[in-house]
């Protein structure tokens, strides 16, 4: 066990650190100066160079990385050092914040919109593949896998659209102001309203798993249902609705869990478009906007806390699989 | 009166009908056998008449269950005498084990399913049924998984599960089929201690009459979906009336391994043949569990041995004795430790870093056949690529040639030509096998290394199987290493036999030999369990000698 997790760690860690190399030179390939983008619309060449200089745009590239790396660009009264933190991933070319502060101050949004969208489409999705299963070939089978081609095609910026015009706009030309259309409140300050204005985005991101989820519960229930040992729960008489929910579902559901992690390592790294829509100030226009402003620094640590996700969801998936299934260790 | 009766029973999948008019009644206390091949319809009556089969399947007849008529109850009423008054124990206790659940939740299951039980006491119930199958230290491995079990102990949890709310009825369909012989002979023992302290009735599925020969009151013969015979058991054994109950009382061993063996028939091989192959002092272990602390786990010690030219060897042994462990040696699948292995005094395997890199020359001289022909097969390719590949990989022929020569090989292993064209999955396990032992002899190797080769299949097709491999080896001149736990089976086939206890040769020697005079008392206790051994002793009954 031990041994495992040891390997683990050891291979999220180069995993990080490769991404961090690759999104450091797609970078550089990408820009050719970003103290152009950075400068005022018609600042004098030496304005550039000034800046260029000050942003350290002219040193080898072995040494941009090391600074990035290790102390960011010269700021005053900036701690400096790895062990300083935050600065290890530098600091913003921007807004002179150091780019961990700025991420993670982005966190919270983000990981609220997934963690719930995650919780509603797995729930759907297993309610509705277990049905769909268990009616196999019936015109509720074939309603269900119809909604869930309907949820596969739709892009989000066409459901999300929609959702905020039918159950804001519409809604509120009644006088019902149940989901607000943007915005966010933090977990901390009000529960209630955190939920009531998370509840579209959720809805969104929701409806577009929805459609791979539920048909992946549904064909892995069908051919679990195959199997011996379901025969054997029915030989003792189990009722039906455990053998379906209890015996199947829980054989069941582990390529479910496997792409779910995945999922919500994608919707971490940044639910862009969902993100956009619903005004929401999270990692994934945090991301896009950095971007566009050639803010390098930001962008890579996007990158970076991207990869974050992805290993630690790896991680609870690998523990979660572990946890149910305690026998395969041996 | 029968506490089950099942009367004119039809099953049918759509258009086809599997079982034509089954008719069968068991009495508290008795054991009824239902015998028959793999495909004759006994498992799928069974199931058909208690429910179990998918809704597909069409089900007419009558079936009285405790003089209610059974057939066409809501699946709910069903359902509240199946594990009540209906136990069922089933063949692979892998399979149809839950993987995910600990064995006393499952045990467990079988009586919440039907009775509110607190706590306490269902905990109390659960160990109990652990202790009463006997597993040793119930307390221990009440929380343990399928999967951490041996073959045997699974049974025996099936076995509890199904006798948890103690049923008045307990089908087991072939529940000893996959297990070792000496483990069969301790299952077979508990259900009879089961059936005497609960005056159960008992319905015993399986293919080989010689395991039910030890248990059955009754048997009835099934073939294609029809009764072929039925009569009390002494009468089956002793006076069998049609040519197919014969036929499967052939294939049977009821204990008589001794008198095949010696036939002096089946002793051909000359002392004076040279060795092929050599096995000299090899030890292999493997990495024991984790939990231990990285123990070391010896699986073979010493083993030497050598197989001549055209000779057949027996490698017998328990599930665990490192018996397939020395034919993946054998094979260049793994390298020993210890010691090593030549062929015509060519050493080829030794001890060394990284699996085996045998030559191409030495694996066409070496080929393997596995026990599992529906796993060994490819099932997405036809039997004609799947026998073309062996040619494409190790000569040099071209198309056409390649063709003939599969066409060739489907012949010697008797198959209709037909079967080219076919997938695996659309041939019976006898004929999955005969493919299997026809790519092994494709490149015409001067060593095959069978494992399990027949342990998959009906009694009557293992006899079908083992004359074909008989015939290859004299008409191809080859030898073979048969690695089984079916002393039987090595009886009929094997020029010599060895017998492997833990990983060290404990006996060996000629087969008539070592099964007419066994030396080592493990060999003894391997040939005290062969099912069948009653009927042996017992003089034949007045009464049956009157009637035959």
């Amino acid at each position: 066990m031990i041994r495992h997790t040891g390997g683990l760690i050891f291979r999220a860690l180069s995993t990080l650190l490769i991404v961090l190399v690759i999104a450091f030179f797609i970078t550089r390939i990408a820009y050719r100066n970003p103290a152009v983008m950075l400068a005022p619309r018609n600042a004098s060449q030496q304005a550039i160079d000034a800046i260029a200089h000050a942003l350290r745009l002219n040193e080898p590239w072995y040494l941009q990385l090391w600074y990035y790396l290790y102390r960011g660009p010269d700021i005053q009264g900036a701690p400096m050092g790895i062990a300083h933190w935050p600065p290890a991933l530098g600091y913003s070319f921007r807004k002179q914040t150091p780019v961990t502060d700025l991420i993670l101050s982005k966190v919270p949004v983000t990981l609220s919109l997934a963690l719930g969208a995650v919780v509603i489409w797995m729930t759907l999705s297993i309610l509705l593949g277990v049905i769909a299963a268990r009616r196999q070939g019936s015109w509720l089978d074939r309603l269900i896998s119809g909604f869930a081609y309907v949820s596969l095609s739709v892009p989000t910026f066409l459901s999300g659209i929609l959702i905020s015009y039918f159950l804001f706009f519409q809604l509120s030309n009644y006088g019902i102001f149940w989901f607000p259309s943007s915005g966010y409140v933090p977990l901390t300050e009000n529960p209630f309203e955190w939920a009531r204005h998370l509840a579209l985005p959720w809805l969104t991101l929701a409806l577009a798993e929805i459609g791979i989820f539920q048909q992946l519960v549904r064909a892995s229930m069908l051919e679990i249902l195959g199997e011996d040992y379901i025969r054997t729960a029915r030989a003792k008489g189990v009722p039906e609705w455990r053998v379906y929910y209890d015996h199947a579902l829980k054989a069941a559901l582990n390529p479910v869990i496997t792409l779910g992690g995945l999922e919500l390592a994608v919707i971490m790294g940044g639910a862009i478009v969902t993100e956009t829509i619903f005004g929401l100030d999270g990692v994934g226009r945090l991301a896009i906007n950095s971007a566009l402003e050639g803010d390098f620094p930001v962008v890579i640590g996007t990158t970076i806390f991207a990869a974050v996700s992805f290993v630690l969801c790896t991680f609870a998936v690998d523990i979660i699989t572990r946890w149910r299934d305690p026998a395969s260790q041996s | 009166m029968p506490i089950f009766s099942v009367a004119d029973l039809r099953v049918a999948f759509g258009a086809v009908d599997v079982v034509h008019g089954v008719s069968f009644a068991v009495e508290p206390g008795r054991t009824l056998a239902i015998v028959g091949e793999s495909g004759s319809g006994k498992s799928v009556s069974l199931l058909g008449a208690t429910g179990l089969l998918p809704p597909q399947a069409s089900v007419r007849g009558s079936v009285l269950h405790k003089g209610d008529e059974i057939l066409g109850l809501s699946a709910g009423d069903l359902r509240r005498r199946r594990g009540a008054d209906i136990g069922f124990i089933f063949q692979d206790p892998l399979s149809n084990l839950h993987p995910l659940k600990t064995i006393g939740q499952q045990i467990a299951e079988a009586i919440t399913a039907h009775r509110k039980v607190g706590r306490g006491e269902l905990r109390e119930r659960v160990l109990d049924l652990l202790a009463d199958v006997g597993i040793p230290d119930p307390l221990a491995r009440v929380n343990d998984y399928p999967r951490q079990f041996s073959g045997g102990m699974r049974q025996r949890v099936m076995i509890a599960a199904a006798i948890a709310l103690n049923p008045g009825l307990i089908i087991a369909d072939e529940p000893t089929t996959a297990l070792d012989v000496t483990v069969q002979a301790s299952i077979l023992d508990l259900l009879k201690r089961i059936q005497q302290d609960h005056g159960t009735a008992m319905i015993f599925v399986s293919h080989d009459l010689a395991v039910v020969s030890d248990i059955a009151d009754d048997v009835l013969v099934m073939r294609a979906g029809h009764v072929v015979e039925q009569a009390p058991a002494e009468l089956i054994y002793r006076a069998p009336r049609q040519a197919y109950t014969r036929e499967l009382l052939g294939a049977a061993r009821l204990g008589g391994l001794v008198a095949r063996a010696a036939r002096p028939s089946l002793l051909p091989a000359l002392p004076s043949m040279p060795d092929l192959l050599s096995v000299s002092a090899i030890a292999r272990s493997f990495a024991g569990r984790s939990a231990a602390g990285g123990l070391i786990r010896p699986v073979l010690q010493n083993i030497s041995f050598t197989v001549r030219e055209n000779e057949i060897v027996g490698l017998v042994g328990e599930s665990g004795s490192g018996k397939s462990t020395i034919g993946r040696l054998i094979a260049g699948l793994d390298r020993p430790d210890e010691g090593s292995i030549s062929l015509r005094e060519r050493i080829y395997s030794r001890p060394g870093r990284g699996g085996v890199a045998i030559d191409r020359q030495l694996r066409s001289d070496i080929q393997v056949i596995f026990q599992d022909p529906y796993a060994s097969l490819n099932p997405r390719r036809r039997i004609r690529s799947i026998l073309a590949e062996p040619f494409i990989i190790g000569t040099k022929l071209d198309a056409a040639a390649i063709r003939r020569r599969v066409e060739d090989l489907v012949r010697d292993v008797e198959l209709p030509e037909d079967v080219l064209d076919r997938f695996p999955a659309q041939l019976s396990g006898g004929q999955r096998q005969r493919v299997a032992i026809a790519r092994a002899i494709a490149l015409e190797p001067s060593l095959i290394v069978a494992d399990e080769p027949v342990s998959a299949l009906d009694i009557t097709t293992q006899a079908k199987i083992i004359k074909l491999l008989r015939t290859i080896r004299r008409q191809r001149g080859l030898s073979l290493l048969f690695i089984s736990h079916d002393l039987g089976v090595v009886s009929e086939l094997c020029d010599r036999v060895i017998v492997l206890e833990k990983g060290v040769i404990v006996e060996a020697g000629e087969t008539a030999r070592v099964f007419g005079a066994p030396r080592h008392p493990y060999t003894i206790k391997l040939i005290d369990a062969i099912p069948g051994k009653a009927l042996q002793r017992n003089p034949v009954p007045e009464r049956i000698a009157a009637h035959a």
